[in-house]
């Protein structure tokens, strides 16, 4: 019969792994490896339970960033008056995770590591530059959620590794993110999903944009193609239809019988084209 | 093998099972509690929804071996000495039950929802009964009575 251990401790869990000598997990809301172990994908010798470890709980402003802990559930992001008034459409993004039960469990770090495509949050986290801090018996190493996320259900944590921090950097002026997906019912997996930030100059020129993405590839994704297009412009109805087409190409998408491919990526286009232009809307009115 | 200690409805249990196994399995095969229902078996329904302390989970992903301390509720705890909770005769007030499979779960979340926010608008109660399906009532006749429980105590 398994193991299961409610760990003290980052040092606690890191040394619960090492020890084990069959197949250890790390669980904190269990609400993947829950389902990773019935569909008999996972199965463990020991269980190293992180979610009660409460120096990677809770939300702090630590100046120039907003540091996540890593099993910090998506509840206490979703009411968390720091992050509404940092990434206020990050707030409005959590709302799109499945319904409350699975918000009052599901970490935002268990919403990371496995590195699924069809999560709501992760591509608005690309959106925000986030970095992440993993924990190792070495010591700590710092990475680019981008860089994080590898293939289908694969990320850059190694074994007997602890995501222990998110890390987001505040926005600059004159920027502002929305995040829309299109889902059969609430809660529901996104058919498609786009997050669109955009930080302008004085003058309206967009000097950074960011597109990421829900369920358009094997990973959460950016658009760099329509990133750049959308850069160094004032974001007019031709750039926006450039920047469209070329996120349509960047999609790697699998249809299905509900809905097919090509079905999909006019979802994609007519979300991105929408949100687009709300956030670009939506930044202009506020200067 | 000292077994896993439970505190369910205010009483306390111990069962010999995986510490993996579902909180849903235990309470149904192990407990006999079977007002929570089983049916998605992957965290999409919400019929298997209970109580950890004021806060709702869906118990079919929930491994049991981390509920050990925890005070958890289900349906059959609600209802005090012969009477229903608030929100049970608003249910059954409201005639928001049809096949009545889907409502333990319902009753449950809506009891979450009441205690985070004593008197939610209808929005507010859609928004936080989006984690559970019906499939016979159209919901219509669920947030009337969530309503209709609204400010009288969950």
């Amino acid at each position: 019969m398994g193991e299961y251990h409610v760990a003290s401790s980052v040092e606690d869990a890191l040394e619960k792994l090492s020890n084990c000598e069959g197949r250890a997990e790390i669980v904190a809301g269990g609400q993947t490896m829950m389902l990773l172990i019935r569909q008999g994908l996972v199965d463990p010798d020991l269980l190293v339970d992180i979610s009660k470890i409460t120096e990677i709980r809770g939300i702090e402003d630590v100046g120039e960033y907003i540091e996540i802990g890593a099993a910090t559930t998506y509840a206490e992001i979703k009411k968390n008056p720091l992050i509404e008034k940092e990434f206020g459409f990050y707030t409005m993004a959590t709302s799109e995770i499945s319904g409350p039960q699975v918000r009052n469990q599901g970490t935002i770090g268990g919403g990371l590591v496995y590195g699924d495509p069809a999560l709501d949050t992760p591509p608005v986290l690309l959106t925000l530059d986030a970095e992440l801090e993993i924990q190792n018996a070495q010591g700590s190493r710092r990475i680019l959620l981008e860089d994080f996320f590898v293939d289908y259900y694969e990320t850059a944590i190694e074994e007997g590794e602890i995501l222990t921090k998110i890390l987001i950097p505040k926005l600059p002026k004159y920027s502002g993110g929305k995040y829309r997906a299109m889902t059969p019912r609430q809660g529901d997996y996104a058919i498609a999903g786009v997050c669109v930030r955009l930080t302008l100059d004085e003058n309206g020129i967009c000097i950074v944009a960011r597109l990421g993405l829900t369920n358009g590839g094997d990973t959460p994704m950016r658009s760099r193609g329509a990133e750049k297009v959308l850069e160094g412009t004032k974001i007019e109805e031709e750039t926006i239809e450039n920047a469209v087409e070329i996120l349509g190409k960047n999609l790697d998408l699998i249809g299905d019988i509900q809905t097919p491919k090509s079905y999909k990526e006019i979802v994609f286009k007519r979300i991105a084209r929408q949100t687009i232009k709300d956030v670009k809307l939506e930044l202009m009115s506020d200067a | 093998m000292e077994g896993i200690r439970l505190e369910i409805n205010g009483k306390g249990h111990v069962v010999d099972v995986s510490p993996y196994k579902s909180l849903r399995d235990v309470l149904r095969y192990d407990i006999g509690l079977t007002g929570t229902k089983e049916s998605c078996d992957s965290g999409v329904c919400g019929v298997c929804t209970v109580l950890l302390g004021d806060k709702s989970v869906k118990s079919c992903l929930i491994p049991v071996g981390k509920v050990v301390g925890e005070k958890i509720t289900t349906i059959e705890g609600l209802a005090k000495e012969g009477e229903f909770s608030v929100l049970q005769q608003s249910f059954i007030d409201c005639f928001a039950s049809q096949c009545g499979y889907c409502i333990p779960g319902f009753i449950m979340a809506a009891t979450s929802l009441l205690i985070e926010n004593p008197d939610p608008t209808i929005q507010e109660i859609r928004e936080g009964l989006s984690g559970n399906l019906c499939r016979c009532t159209g919901y219509v006749k669920i947030i009337d009575a969530v309503r209709q429980a609204a400010g009288r105590g969950a």
